[in-house]
């Protein structure tokens, strides 16, 4: 097992498109590492750059301390998962797993030896001697991840290796993934758009954007601590919400002001946003768990809004209010009910909320 | 595991269900009349396909009155003197059948080589000038072969190959490598690429993944492009007449011989088109399994 390190890593396509820039990650040891972005983000570029199917324009890539930077994808120690299995269509379960062994010529009792622990993991001992064409989604998957454990690689890579399942299925296999991860320990570099199957999967994030590094962190620091108006909502389902505001001073105490809301700053934020110089435009986020919802004008629902949908989905209920003429997402729990044009009331819960720069998207508040 | 394979199965059998049930429909959609003329029109195709064929091999073993016999005679004693004619003593075709085989053969062999190669390398690589080069490659085949069949001349016989198998086997190649090529590289680019670097992360190098996962994957192809270009390179004419003399005549030109300003000699000429004909029939028959086996890959999904 090993450590990668990227270090300022460059892809440039034809000369003009900056597909990775500069880009400074390391996935430790044992470490389930997730790159995530949306499409074009430049997160699969990285990993087969890390698996030494693309060339890397400028910087250096190291696994377990030794440079791989140039090294074909054969001499890293690597295994890889693709998203459509890309499994040899007229080899069987068996020889498809077998063949990273038969390649690097094992002997046949070894190779066996190993097929068969590696078939025992994924719970498909049964299904060996079946031609790939004849299996589901999953367990063509199943079969790809069995290759890629069989060898015992010091680095396994991932990309979005089950993003094209059906949604039970994904769940299923998710959980899969993560008990997978725990038995086998492998350093794990897993490259997804999906947010929740990073948070769900990974020790780490980096999430990335146009090809530059957001943030790194836990899935709790992203989500709790997200360094930039992107992270910010690109973590979280539903997303957090977004209102224009402005800050006013008055006395001691430090309120954000927009359309038809006024909200008066808890003393930690205030200090750093004082500090920061006054910016004086900026974005208030606040998640949808995060916002009070009530039918009478409280104390802690003091913002008067009007319901806009109403959507139950069993345990919570999703409801969107219009505040001015913007609208906000609001998770709900227990028995709260409303419907369209009714009028509600909100507040916003200080201690949870983030101010970003209006320009660069940059969180003020931590 | 179980759980989820048996869904599978069961899903893939109601599709199959469903699409039976459509077939069947289809069929039933068609009358009586339909079916009259459909029939009509595959046996039209069948006697225009047929009958040549027919008459090459019943003339074959027909004396010359035989042959022009008015009505036409189907019950006769059949005769093996156009062989005897065509394949023995001053007039034999049997070096012109060797020349022929050797030059279709050698150039099919070397255009499917090296068409694989070329189109592997067009298919997957990014290179300057790369559809330039692949619309270069397409272009030689543009004019009509009798445009450039003067040129074509002067530089074989300044090169000393004039009336030697190497000159039809470069000009066969030259010809069939832009269709090899083509056919090809549209295989080569239908194989998903992961499966490819998948090939290379499990440690094969390149070369090894063109000759152990590609070519494998396009062997329909390569039959398909084998047996195009021996069909093309066994019955080409222009070429052949021009630059053999006597030494490496082909068989198309050798038939030709049998015409001459004293007449046709219709006998032994029928004999010589039929063994013309069989080579490209047995071998076509042989490749007939690849051709139509193992088109759809389903790697993907």
């Amino acid at each position: 097992m090993a450590e990668v390190n990227m270090q300022s890593l460059w892809k440039i396509y034809g000369g003009t498109v900056e597909a990775v820039k500069d880009l400074n990650l390391v996935c430790r040891d044992k470490e389930f590492l997730c790159l995530l972005g949306p499409s074009g983000c430049g997160k699969s570029t990285t990993l087969r750059m890390v698996a030494g199917l693309e060339t890397v324009t400028n910087g250096r890539i190291s696994i377990g301390g030794r440079d791989v930077t140039m090294a074909p994808p054969k001499d890293r120690d690597i295994a890889m998962v693709f998203e459509n299995y890309a499994l040899y269509p007229h080899l069987t379960v068996y020889d498809n797993i077998a063949m990273p062994l038969k390649v690097r010529g094992f002997s046949k009792a070894e190779i066996d030896q190993k097929v068969q622990h590696a078939a025992s993991i994924l719970h498909m001992t049964d299904l060996l001697d079946r031609r790939t064409v004849r299996l589901g989604g999953g367990q063509k998957q199943r079969v790809g991840i069995g290759r890629a454990i069989v060898r015992n690689p010091a680095v396994f890579l991932m990309d979005e290796p089950i993003s094209h399942l059906e949604a039970q299925l994904r769940a299923q296999m998710r959980v899969e993934l993560k008990r997978l991860h725990i038995e086998v320990q492998a350093t794990t570099v897993y490259v997804t758009h999906d947010q929740l199957e990073a948070m769900a999967l990974a020790d780490r994030i980096a999430v990335l954007n146009f090809g530059v590094l957001q943030q790194v962190g836990t899935p709790t620091e992203l989500f709790d601590q997200p360094a930039n108006q992107f992270v910010a909502g690109f973590i979280g389902t539903p997303p957090m919400n977004f209102v224009q505001c402005h800050l006013e001073q008055e006395g001691d105490d430090l309120y954000a002001r927009g359309q038809g809301f006024s909200v008066r700053l808890p003393a930690d934020k205030r200090r750093k946003l004082l500090a920061d110089g006054g910016n004086e435009t900026l974005v208030l986020g606040i998640r949808p768990m995060d916002v009070r919802i009530s039918r009478e004008q409280r104390d802690d629902t003091p913002i008067a809004t009007e319901t806009f949908v109403y959507e139950p989905q069993g345990e919570t209920c999703q409801a969107t209010v219009r505040l001015d003429d913007q609208l906000i997402s609001i998770e709900t729990i227990g028995d709260f009910f409303t419907q369209a044009g009714e009028q509600v009331w909100i507040g916003f819960d200080t201690s949870k909320l983030h101010l970003f720069d209006s320009r660069t998207g940059k969180n003020l508040a931590i | 595991m179980e759980l989820e394979q048996y869904h599978f199965e069961e899903a893939e059998k109601a599709k199959k269900a469903v699409r039976e049930a459509q077939v069947a429909q289809q069929r039933q959609k068609y009358g009586m009349l339909t079916k009259v003329v459909l029939y009509a029109f595959a046996l039209i195709f069948l006697l225009f396909s047929l009958v040549p064929i027919y008459l090459i091999v019943s003339s074959s073993f027909k004396t010359d009155t035989q042959i022009f016999a008015i009505p036409p005679v189907f019950v006769f004693k059949p005769t093996l003197d156009n062989y005897r004619i065509a394949l023995t003593g001053g007039t034999s075709q049997v070096s012109y059948v060797i020349n022929s085989l050797v030059v279709s053969i050698a150039s099919t062999i070397i255009a499917v080589i090296f068409g694989a190669m070329a189109a592997y390398g067009l298919a997957r690589f990014e290179f300057k000038g790369k559809n330039d080069l692949a619309f270069w490659i397409l272009s030689t085949r543009m004019a009509p072969p009798i445009a450039f069949i003067v040129p074509m001349f002067v530089l074989i016989k300044s090169m000393g190959l004039l009336d030697t198998w190497w000159a039809l086997i470069i000009m066969y190649t030259g010809m069939n490598l832009s269709f090899s090529i083509w056919i090809l590289r549209g295989f080569f680019l239908d194989i998903p690429p992961e499966l490819e670097e998948s090939a290379l992360v499990d440690g094969y190098t390149r070369l090894q993944v063109f000759t152990r996962i590609a070519l494998p994957l396009v062997k329909p192809a390569l039959a398909a492009v084998a047996v195009f270009s021996l069909i093309f390179s066994w019955n080409e004419f222009l070429f052949a007449l021009i630059l053999t003399q006597s030494h490496s005549k082909t068989i198309p030109v050798g038939i030709q011989g049998f015409s001459s300003s004293m007449g046709i000699n219709w006998g032994p000429f029928m004999a010589v088109a039929f063994v013309a004909i069989l080579p490209i029939l047995i071998f076509t028959f042989i490749m007939q399994r690849y051709l139509v086996r193992g088109l759809t890959f389903g790697a993907v999904k």
